[in-house]
């Protein structure tokens, strides 16, 4: 028998170097979206730090100020720091956004993978996911809000409802290809319980994909996390989010547009920069999108 | 061929190079000719340049990955690397024009066949538009597709493959061009249906007197087409030369190794067959309910199958594609469950098995796929590829070490290699990987589904020899499902044919191969192209 002569070589040092490549290229191509979003994290880990003022702080003898060295964006109707306010703004929508594409992600993914690989229940439950999806995600959140009263729970349950059919279309689609793949067959020809070829073969194939959709959910959340603090049925108005922030201020955007502008502003650098780094992510590891050698 | 057409060059290729951006060349300094009338052969294993060379002649490179980098092209004089887009499209087609390999998606699924036909005309505004409808009628009818004008006004879907390829070689053909690029054409149809595309093409070549350039991998459609032969191997000509004197006496050592393997039709002498039966299979058929509401049917995919395996027996099934083979691989190996009957592997059922018992009897079933780029996890390195049924199995970590170092060498790679990821292995090397995995677990029945035919001609003599070698050594029974006959001839002890899902012959493969009974079995083999060719014995 002839043996095969080896046609590669140092295998393990060159996949790490590959990577570390990748991940150096990928940086390099979306520098302005990792840097503002990187600024963003910053100043809602540290925005303590980072204004002189507590963000909860009345003072109702420096309402309404222009912004100025004391006050770096003004302060609001009740004499608080705005800047303040909007650093520390930041913790709420970034929290809800992360929470929301996290608990989306994982129970779509379990919904996907049972469904596409189940296809008894395949029909029973994606006519179940349609019905869903059908449900406006502003009107569930103000239905639940009616029942469940405004808290972080309620803003987090009505955001992830209408995501998960989302992801769990993305998933089922997914393992529906990988079904018939040989590899799969094989695995089943060696035995290999379901549950194992689930999270063993099926599962780490959808992990780009999901990666990619996980960061457009963090913005779509952050959005509609804002649109819903705005219309008075997110977060109660005691947490500054950059939504409240907005609702307090729009009855004087005309006198004091800073008022909107600046946690608007914030709102929508940080969701461009998010929207950016998942087209990046996409381009980088769903390379059949990018025509490129 | 006469002398006066030799002097008519159509297509010159001098010093042709074709490099990616990188500058790494894929196609280095060739050149070659080919005169009116003749068929220039290019052959070469995969990744030997030849598809490049071909869309460089037409000029369809992907620009964005390669471009020709020095060289000329001479189509009757004209030089397509300096020609421009405008004067390109009007050559194409009308001049030179090309048949892909996948006639499944070379023709666009919502257009009518007439009407991408008539395009053809159209575009080059070619004859008095009236009068196009009945010329693509005309030459539907040359390349004898049946009822040319339902054919005319029917979809692609609604052909069947060696249709849609007499479409596609209409299409080609209808501006009678000078050259007639064909890449492949063959390679995705079954044998008898290439049989008669290649005595089809050639007939409209005899008759319009078009140069043909035809690449191929299949030394047996070289041997009964070409005029002249030229051998690519990474990206360089090996050797040129005239069809007789490539076959019978090649000068290059690689030339030379690509026709010794090619297997021969003539079967290896008989074994005599005295082991116990391992695998009993009675009565087994497959049938699905397609269609939906009102319109369901029935249709058998596999008609009630009888066949015994003894221990160390290797049984070819044959047939063409929709002849029930895989079906039937895939009820042996219980990848689908069989509508009836019995599949006896060592005494126990294992078409009746409730799912926790069946799991039990999976180690003595195993399978190989066709298609050893996605028959393994590619996240996943060998040796967990390997390991992965043991580990089902509840092997040691110590014995799954062991056995992992054993079996990869067994098929011929390093223990090394264990280490990998799939994409750093040649296709070849894949598939022995794949044969490792199936044999960890010991089955006592292996099941090759087409297991070599993705393979190179060298690569896949490697496969074969492997096969053997287990076999003595392992005793194992292979089940070896191909479509291609001259494999079947150098592995198999017994073959059965099938057709529309059904046994038509059983038998010892030297009894089936050298005299068949059945007329389908008759057709089949006189489908092989250059039947009557020893490869091998040929050479000089």
């Amino acid at each position: 028998m002839t043996s095969i002569s080896d046609p590669h070589g140092g295998e393990e040092q060159n996949i790490r170097t590959v990577r570390l490549r990748r991940l150096g290229m990928f940086l390099r191509q979306n520098v302005v979206a990792v840097t503002v979003l990187g600024l963003v994290v910053l100043a809602g880990l540290f925005a303590p730090l980072l204004s002189a003022t507590d963000p909860h702080f009345i003072n109702p003898a420096v309402r309404l100020r222009p912004p100025s060295a004391e006050f770096l964006f003004g302060t609001d109707p009740m004499g608080r720091d705005i800047w303040a306010r909007v650093l520390i703004g930041t913790r709420a929508s970034l929290a809800v956004g992360l929470l929301v594409a996290l608990i989306a992600l994982v129970v779509g993914m379990v919904i996907g993978l049972i469904s596409g690989y189940f296809q008894a229940l395949d029909g029973v439950i994606m006519r179940l996911m349609d019905g869903i999806m059908a449900i406006p995600a502003i009107i569930l959140a103000v239905a639940l809000v009616a029942v469940m009263g405004a808290n972080f729970t309620t803003v987090v349950t009505a955001i992830v409802v209408p995501e998960v059919p989302r992801v769990a279309r993305l998933v089922r689609s997914v393992v529906l290809s990988l079904r018939s793949e040989p590899f799969v067959e094989a695995a089943v020809s060696m035995a290999t319980p379901t549950w194992r070829i689930l999270f063993l073969h099926m599962l780490p194939n959808t992990l780009a994909p999901l990666t990619v959709q996980g960061s457009f959910i963090i913005a779509s959340a952050i959005l509609t996390e804002s649109a819903l603090s705005f219309l008075g049925v997110g977060l109660p108005p005691e947490i500054p989010t950059w939504g409240n922030i907005m609702a307090e201020g729009r009855r004087f955007f005309q006198l004091f547009p800073g008022l909107v502008l600046f946690p608007g502003i914030f709102l929508s650098l940080t969701v461009l920069a998010i929207n950016l780094l998942g087209d990046g992510l996409r381009d980088s590891l769903d390379p059949k999108l990018v025509k490129r050698i | 061929m006469t002398e006066t057409q030799k002097t008519d060059v159509v297509l010159d290729v001098n010093n042709l190079s074709v490099s990616l951006h990188s500058g790494a060349e894929i196609v280095s300094k060739i050149s070659f000719k080919v005169h009116a009338g003749e068929t220039l052969c290019i052959v070469g294993e995969s990744g030997s340049g030849k598809s490049v060379t071909s869309l460089a002649v037409m000029q369809l490179l992907d620009a964005a990955a390669l471009r020709p980098s020095s060289g000329s092209i001479l189509l009757e004089g004209v030089d397509l690397l300096k020609a421009s887009p405008a004067k390109l499209r009007h050559l194409r087609a009308a001049r030179m024009s090309m048949i892909f390999q996948e006639p499944m998606t070379a023709l666009n699924p919502v257009e009518k066949i007439g009407d991408q036909v008539l395009e053809v005309l159209d575009i080059h505004n070619d004859g008095d538009r009236k009068g196009r409808p009945e010329r693509v009628l005309e030459m539907f009818r040359s390349v004898k597709l049946p009822d040319p004008e339902r054919i005319f006004s029917s979809y692609p879907h609604e052909l069947s493959g060696g249709q849609r390829q007499r479409v596609v070689i209409a299409m080609a053909l209808i501006l009678r061009p000078r050259l007639l690029i064909a890449d492949e054409p063959t390679t995705a149809l079954d044998v008898t249906t290439q049989a008669q595309i290649l005595h089809l093409i050639s007939e409209l070549q005899r008759e319009m007197g078009t140069a043909v350039l035809f690449i191929t991998h299949d030394f047996g459609v070289v041997h009964d087409i070409a005029d002249r032969i030229l051998v690519m191997n990474k990206g360089h000509v090996v050797e040129e030369g005239a069809r007789i004197d490539i076959l019978t006496r090649p000068k290059d050592d690689y030339t030379r190794m690509l026709i010794s393997s090619v297997p021969s039709l003539v079967p290896v002498p008989p074994r005599s067959m005295v082991a116990e039966q391992v695998l009993q299979v009675e009565g087994m058929a497959k049938q699905y309910t397609i269609g939906s509401f009102g319109k369901r049917r029935q249709l058998h995919a596999l008609h009630p199958t009888d066949f015994s395996l003894r221990k160390g027996e290797i049984m070819g099934v044959v047939g063409e594609s929709g002849s029930g083979k895989t079906t039937l691989a895939r009820c042996v190996a219980r990848l689908v469950t069989a509508s009836a009957g019995s599949v006896r592997l060592n005494g126990t059922d294992i078409a009746s098995l409730s799912a926790s018992r069946l799991r039990a009897a999976r180690r003595d079933v195993q399978i190989v796929f066709q298609d050893p780029y996605r028959s393994m996890n590619a996240r996943m390195k060998l040796r967990d590829v390997i390991a992965e049924g043991m580990v089902n199995f509840g092997f040691s970590a110590a014995e799954i070490q062991r056995r992992c170092v054993e079996l990869i060498e067994a098929v011929g790679l390093q223990a090394e290699m264990l280490d990998r990821y799939p994409h750093q292995l040649s296709g070849g090397q894949r598939q022995r990987v794949c044969i490792a995995r199936a044999l960890a677990l010991d089955p006592s029945v292996l099941i090759c589904d087409e297991a070599v035919s993705a393979l190179d001609v060298s690569v896949q003599a490697q496969v074969i020899r492997l096969l053997l070698d287990l076999r003595d050594r392992l005793g194992v029974s292979i089940l070896f499902i191909t479509h291609d006959l001259r494999v079947a001839a150098q592995l198999c002890d017994s073959v059965i044919v099938m057709h529309k899902g059904q046994v038509v012959e059983a038998g010892r493969a030297v009894d089936i191969l050298s005299a068949p009974e059945h007329d389908y079995t008759r057709f089949l083999i006189d489908a092989v192209p250059a039947r009557d060719w020893n490869f091998r014995e040929r050479i000089a």
